[in-house]
Order: structure tokens, then C-alpha cells, then sequence
């Protein structure tokens, strides 16, 4: 018996959603013209006094004083198990009504016929108000499939005290950002060694987290050395990705990341609240941790310069997407509730107050932390002027998982260019086993 | 043989008892067990389901052969399983031999060692995790009072297997340890008695008396153990991932990742059924020195 208890785990995690999407046919009814009933919403498990939990009660609270027949129930998933979860509530056929996603993930769900468009709900202004970007990433094979809670992008935060102190002033423009060699630079400035050798504060953490964990996180965060190095992960077709991940600009990449690491410039651990408590001098990273540094380190004295250019200048966008399953129930309330978290209103609500960078264009307008003077402008206008989204493929878990590994073993000290030849082989097999070649 | 009717009666309660966990085993054990091989011959995507899966043969099955990832896989299961089956049942047998006495403490060490294997793997693991931090755990707040220097564990590529093997073994031994327990306390005494008369000492009375003794236990503890190593997934899953540089990845850690995060499940399913024949045939192989020693 005990043999095949592993198949214990999978049968598990397959009627687990069953169980927990039960209840949601009762109360779907036939509504025609003011939409009711229930909506489920599955989503992450924020915590309960987060930001984002915040700004979904506020929202949800004006919500149900305009539509008193709705009834909004949210299905927490912990962050890292949500991508399983999602899937496996595609899978089991009776999915949620309204599903988070990650803006790579929605052309592969929209082209497995497990979302329902949004044409039908966006108003072609409304639609018009999200930055060009975001409004990219919604469309796929000429439809729109999702809607956006937010944008994302990354940049060089910094330590201000630690740079005063080396007499490094970063740039505050993405006219005067760093090159590749200044950046490393500043980082080798900024590392700290004691008598015996001992890293006290080191320059930069060039990634979201250490090279040790694998997650979109890290993806998000390094992908673009990749581009700023004048190469691409996959081609523009998304069908190779041999001759691209391998190509010489991606070693050049894996090369000047690796340089970070193998010279004690950066950790090859995670150190927990390493930048906030000044033992990591820069951190690459987003916005999505800023309202939590705000509340925790009120004192922390905060800079924030655009990522270097390499040969171009690149950085990454596409955060989560709200969107209605094919199989929901309760369209119509699905998109009243998608509209009240992502529309004008609610969009601004979120962004003021998660501080994550808006996804609406009236939402930026309208906020006083993207204005000309503040340390976020830098990410509005990266954002605004050299944003790229992620590769678009249906195999993505795989081509991401691959890419970030790429990355993380050659931080431990792994040959460029084998770590290219062996992950774009792999990226390889995912794309054609896919498409049946 | 006439069956007496009242007898029967009482093995029908006696079936309707065992109804329910024999449905259970059934629906959620056996059926997606022998699911498992049709799934293994169809190219089956997740999201797609089962329906819409082409059938291809046996590909899955010929594409394990050539899946460096699999075979790393594989090895770090051996790796845990060759580690974990003798460390951990040395510890074990000696750690019941140790609380086999009627000393006044032997109960209170015997429920302490017991003590983990009550607790949730997921549990464990969590709390070990957080005992292993590089920077805030106690392990490396320990070692600083010994002035030694602190260490990656989980997150150093050279040590993440070993810390997962020893948080695995603190974990599972003392279900082991009891049942080498119920072994020994079935030994007559008399043999005993014999053996102190006869003035041989403690070592040649534990190697000439209670090993041949509780042999079968002996064999049943390791067949256990080997399947419950080469199986191992909650530790790696929360601990570490699979990483770092996938140095834990573990064969069902991989057969996970597969199925639930690439949505490859039909391969998925060929790498569970080709892990089942591994670890059957070696259970067999077990089974087989069983035989020739009785």
C-alpha cells in the first residue's frame, strides 16, 4: 500500500478544488438583466492586515452598496501554491468564476479555450485608459481575455545612506541611467569586506531573491539582462529557443550576472530583510514590496534609479490579470466584480494603496506618487519607455523555471555557455514536444 | 469445507466494518494507481484534460530514458534512500534496545523519541526550515557558541540533501524504534537468562541473541523504510523546493513539477509508473532475502 501513496498526493491535490468549488452552482441563477447571485473569486491569501487586503475591502465595500444582489466570496490560495491550484480548478472543469493570473500565463489559458472573453464588457474607452503595455498583454489572437489589477516593473532600489557614505550619487533619469560597467561599479564600491575577509554589506542583490530559489519572482528580475544584452529568451514566434537562449548576447548576460556573485558583490544566500536592515547596498527589484517597507521600516532612507542600460535599454512588465473562466456560471456579476477591483475607480484605489504601479493611465494621473519629483516617476517612465513583456508561449512554466535556473547556476559558478546551450536544449524539447514535433 | 452460517455472520460485521477504508483505499489509493497507466500513454495536458489526449504508446516511457532532469532525480532519491535506510534503522534498533528496560525513565524517553512522528511531515518540515535559517536560525545560533562559523544548510548545494536527510530521519525514526520495540518484547526472556548465566556479555548477547530474534522485524523495518526513501516528497516540496541547483529534487518532487507546474501529466504519470516498478522490484528483491533466511 504504501508504495503508492504518492498517488495519494495527486489524487489529493485533484479533488481537493472539488470539494472547495462545491457549493458555487447553488445560487448561480437565471438573472437577466441586473446581474446577481454568487461570485467566487480565487485568489491569493493576502495577509489579513496587507495592503492589498486593505484595498480589496474598500473596494468591496462600495461594491455591494451598488449591487446588493452579488455575493462575492474570495478562495485563498497561499502565493506559491496558487499557480497549481488554478490549474487544477481549470482542469477539474468547474473553475471559479473569476481567477488571478500571471500576464505570461493568459495567452496559454486563453488558447486552451479555459477563459471567456472580454470584448463583450470593455467599453473601447475604457479599454483605452490602460497603458500600452498592459493593454498588449490583455489581447491575444484578437480578443480581450483579462483585465488588470496593476502593472509591474523593476528597478535599482537603493540604500541612500550607504551610497551618501561611498560618494556615489545614482542617477535620478533614465536619460543618465547607469551602463552595465557603472553598475558593477557601484556595486563593488559599495560591498564591505572585514579585517578577515568577511562580507559585511554587499553592493547589489541583482535579482528579487538569492540564486538559490526558483519562482516567477526571480524571472521577473533578471530576464532583463537577457534583453539589455540584445538578446531575446525565445524567438519573436515563441517556437525557438535554440539559437535565442544560447545566442552570445544571453551568454554575455549570464556572464555579467555571474560576475556579481563569483566576485562577493552580491550573496548566495538569502539574507531575510537583507536590504532593509543595510546589508545589501542595491537591490533589483519592484515596487510590489515598497507599502510593505513603508509600514515596517518607516526610517529606511529609500532611492530608486532605473535598471543600467546594457546595449538597449529593457526592462520587464505584466503583472496580475483578473479574468472569467469559460466555465463560469455568473458571467455578468464575474465582470461587475473585475470591474469594480481594476476599473478607474478601483484601480486607483489599489495602487494608492498596495503602491503597486497602476495600469491605468487616470490612475497615474491621479496619484501624487508618480509625480515628477517623487523617487517613483523612475518606474512610470521606465515602464512607459522601454517595458517589454515576458515570453508569450504555452509552454511559459517551463521556459520561465529554465530561464531562472539558467541564472542561478551560473551564479554558482557554472560554465555561460553550457548553462545556454543545456537550458535553450531544454526550452527546446518543452516548445516541441508541445506543438507535437 | 461447510461454511457455518454463524460464523459467517460474524465475518459479514466484520467485513461492514472494514467497508469503509477499503472504499476509501480503493477510490482514492487504487483507482488512480491503475489510472495511472492509461494517463502514462497519452499526451495529456492539464489544462486540456484527459479527453482531448492523444494516444502515443509508449513515447512517454522512451523519453525517460533520455531526460538528464529525471535521472537527476533519480539519483538524489537513491542518494536519500541509501543513507537514510541504514542510519536510520541503526538508530532505531539501538535507541530500543536502549528504552527496552524497566528503568524508570525508559517510558518517559521512549514517548519523547515517539514525540515527531506524531507530527504533520508538513509541520516538521516548516519548523526545521526555520531552524535551518542561515541568519536568524537557532542550528547556527548554536554553533556560534561553539565559535563555529555559520552554515547554508537548506541553501548551501552541498549540504541541502544531507540537512533534508537528517530532518527526514529525526522525524521517522521513532515509529521505527517502536516497532523494533514490539520485536524485542516478544523475545523470551528465558534466552536471556540463559545467556547471563552462561556470562556472555552485552554486545554478544545483542549480535548472538536479539538480531537473530527480530530478524523478520529487522526485514520488515527496511522494506518500509525503502519505500517510504525512494517515495520522499513533503520535506523537499516545502524545505527546499527541489533546489538549490536542484541538488533535493527528488523522483516524486519531479514527477509533481511535472504534472502540477508544466501540466505535463501524461509524462508525469509514465515516471510514476516506471518509480512504482523500480521500487516493486526492489521490495521483491527484499522480500527474496526473507525467504532464504526462514
Amino acid at each position: 500500500m504504501k508504495r503508492i501513496t504518492f498517488v495519494v498526493i495527486i489524487a489529493g491535490f485533484l479533488t481537493l478544488p472539488l470539494f472547495a468549488t462545491g457549493t458555487q452552482e447553488a445560487g448561480a441563477g437565471e438573472q437577466a438583466s441586473t446581474p446577481g447571485g454568487e461570485v467566487t473569486v480565487l485568489t491569493f491569501q493576502y495577509g489579513e492586515d496587507s495592503t492589498a487586503q486593505r484595498a480589496i475591502d474598500t473596494i468591496l465595500e462600495e461594491f455591494y452598496e451598488v449591487h446588493p444582489d452579488i455575493d462575492v466570496s474570495f478562495v485563498n490560495v497561499p502565493y506559491n501554491e496558487y499557480e497549481s491550484r488554478l490549474k487544477i480548478s481549470f482542469a477539474s472543469g468547474d473553475p471559479h468564476d473569476v481567477v488571478w493570473m500571471d500576464a505570461p500565463n493568459i495567452a496559454s489559458y486563453a488558447e486552451q479555450g479555459v477563459l471567456h472573453p472580454l470584448d463583450e464588457f470593455w467599453s473601447s474607452d475604457d479599454f483605452g485608459d490602460l497603458v500600452q503595455s498592459a493593454r498588449n498583454a490583455m489581447r491575444y489572437d484578437g480578443s480581450i481575455w483579462a483585465a488588470p489589477l496593476n502593472e509591474a516593473n523593476v528597478c535599482v532600489w537603493y540604500n541612500k545612506d550607504l551610497t551618501d557614505a561611498a560618494g556615489l550619487y545614482p542617477p535620478n533619469s533614465l536619460d543618465d541611467a547607469w551602463t552595465w560597467d557603472e553598475f558593477y561599479e557601484a556595486a563593488a564600491a559599495l560591498t564591505e569586506t572585514d579585517a578577515s575577509g568577511q562580507v559585511e554589506v554587499y553592493g547589489v542583490l541583482p535579482a528579487m531573491g538569492a540564486p538559490v530559489a526558483v519562482h516567477e519572482g526571480i524571472t521577473f528580475t533578471v530576464v532583463q539582462w537577457v534583453w539589455q544584452a540584445g538578446g531575446q529568451v525565445l524567438s519573436s514566434d515563441g517556437r525557438q529557443a535554440e539559437g535565442h537562449f544560447n545566442s552570445d548576447a544571453v551568454v554575455e548576460a549570464l556572464s555579467y550576472y555571474q560576475r556579481f556573485f563569483t566576485e562577493g558583490l552580491a550573496p548566495l544566500q538569502d539574507i531575510s530583510s537583507g536590504f532593509e536592515t543595510g546589508k545589501i547596498a542595491m537591490y533589483v527589484t519592484g515596487p510590489w514590496q515598497l507599502g510593505y517597507m513603508r509600514s515596517s521600516y518607516p526610517e529606511f532612507n529609500l532611492g530608486i534609479t532605473p535598471l543600467p542600460v546594457g546595449k538597449e535599454g529593457a526592462s520587464p512588465t505584466g503583472s496580475w490579470n483578473l479574468g472569467i473562466t469559460a466555465n463560469s456560471d455568473n458571467k455578468p456579476a464575474a465582470w461587475e466584480v473585475i470591474h469594480a477591483l481594476t476599473g478607474r475607480e478601483g484601480a486607483a484605489i489599489w495602487s494608492n494603496t498596495t503602491n503597486d504601479i497602476p495600469a491605468r493611465q487616470s490612475a497615474f494621473e491621479g496619484s501624487p506618487m508618480f509625480e515628477p519629483d517623487q523617487p517613483l516617476s523612475i518606474v512610470r517612465e521606465q515602464l512607459l519607455t522601454n517595458g517589454r513583456p515576458r515570453p508569450v508561449t504555452p509552454v511559459y512554466p517551463q521556459v520561465s523555471e529554465y530561464l531562472s535556473r539558467a541564472f542561478n547556476d551560473v551564479a554558482f559558478g557554472e560554465d555561460p555557455r553550457e548553462t545556454a546551450d543545456k537550458y535553450a536544449a531544454m526550452m527546446q524539447d518543452a516548445i516541441d514536444e508541445y506543438f507535437g514535433q | 469445507m461447510r461454511v457455518d452460517r454463524r460464523a459467517f455472520k460474524g465475518y459479514a460485521t466484520g467485513y461492514l466494518f472494514i467497508l469503509p477504508a477499503i472504499l476509501i483505499i480503493g477510490l482514492f489509493y487504487i483507482y488512480p494507481s491503475i489510472n495511472l497507466i492509461p494517463m502514462s500513454l497519452r499526451k495529456y495536458n492539464l489544462l486540456r484534460g484527459l479527453d482531448a489526449a492523444e494516444f502515443i504508446g509508449l513515447r512517454n516511457y522512451v523519453k525517460i530514458i533520455g531526460d538528464g532532469e529525471f535521472w537527476n532525480a533519480f539519483k538524489n532519491s537513491f542518494v536519500f534512500a541509501v543513507v537514510v535506510i541504514p542510519v536510520q534503522t541503526t538508530i532505531a534498533l539501538v535507541m530500543a534496545t536502549f528504552v527496552n528496560n524497566k528503568a524508570k525513565f525508559a517510558p518517559v524517553f521512549r514517548t519523547v523519541f515517539f514525540v515527531p512522528v506524531i507530527i504533520s511531515f508538513v509541520v516538521v518540515s516548516v519548523f526545521w526550515k526555520q531552524i535551518l535559517d542561515p541568519h536568524f536560525g537557532l542550528a547556527n545560533s548554536l554553533l556560534s557558541l561553539f565559535g563555529i562559523p555559520p552554515q547554508g544548510y537548506l541553501i548551501d548545494p552541498s549540504q541541502a540533501m544531507a540537512s533534508v536527510i537528517f530532518v527526514s530521519i529525526w522525524k521517522s525514526w521513532g515509529w521505527f524504534m517502536i516497532i523494533f520495540l514490539a520485536g524485542l518484547q516478544g523475545i523470551p526472556r528465558q534466552l536471556y537468562e540463559s545467556a547471563s548465566i552462561d556470562g556472555a556479555s552485552k554486545i554478544r548477547v545483542f549480535f548472538a541473541i536479539t538480531i537473530p530474534m527480530i530478524r523478520r522485524t529487522i526485514l520488515f523495518v527496511l522494506v518500509i523504510t525503502t519505500i517510504d526513501a525512494i517515495k520522499i516528497f513533503a520535506p523537499v516540496y516545502i524545505m527546499t523546493g527541489g533546489g538549490p541547483l536542484e541538488r533535493t529534487d527528488t523522483v516524486v518532487h519531479h514527477v509533481w513539477k511535472t504534472a502540477f507546474r508544466f501540466n505535463n501529466m501524461g509524462y508525469a504519470a509514465a515516471m510514476a509508473v516506471f518509480l512504482f516498478l523500480v521500487v516493486f522490484a526492489v521490495t521483491l528483491f527484499e522480500l527474496r532475502l526473507n525467504k532464504r533466511d526462514y
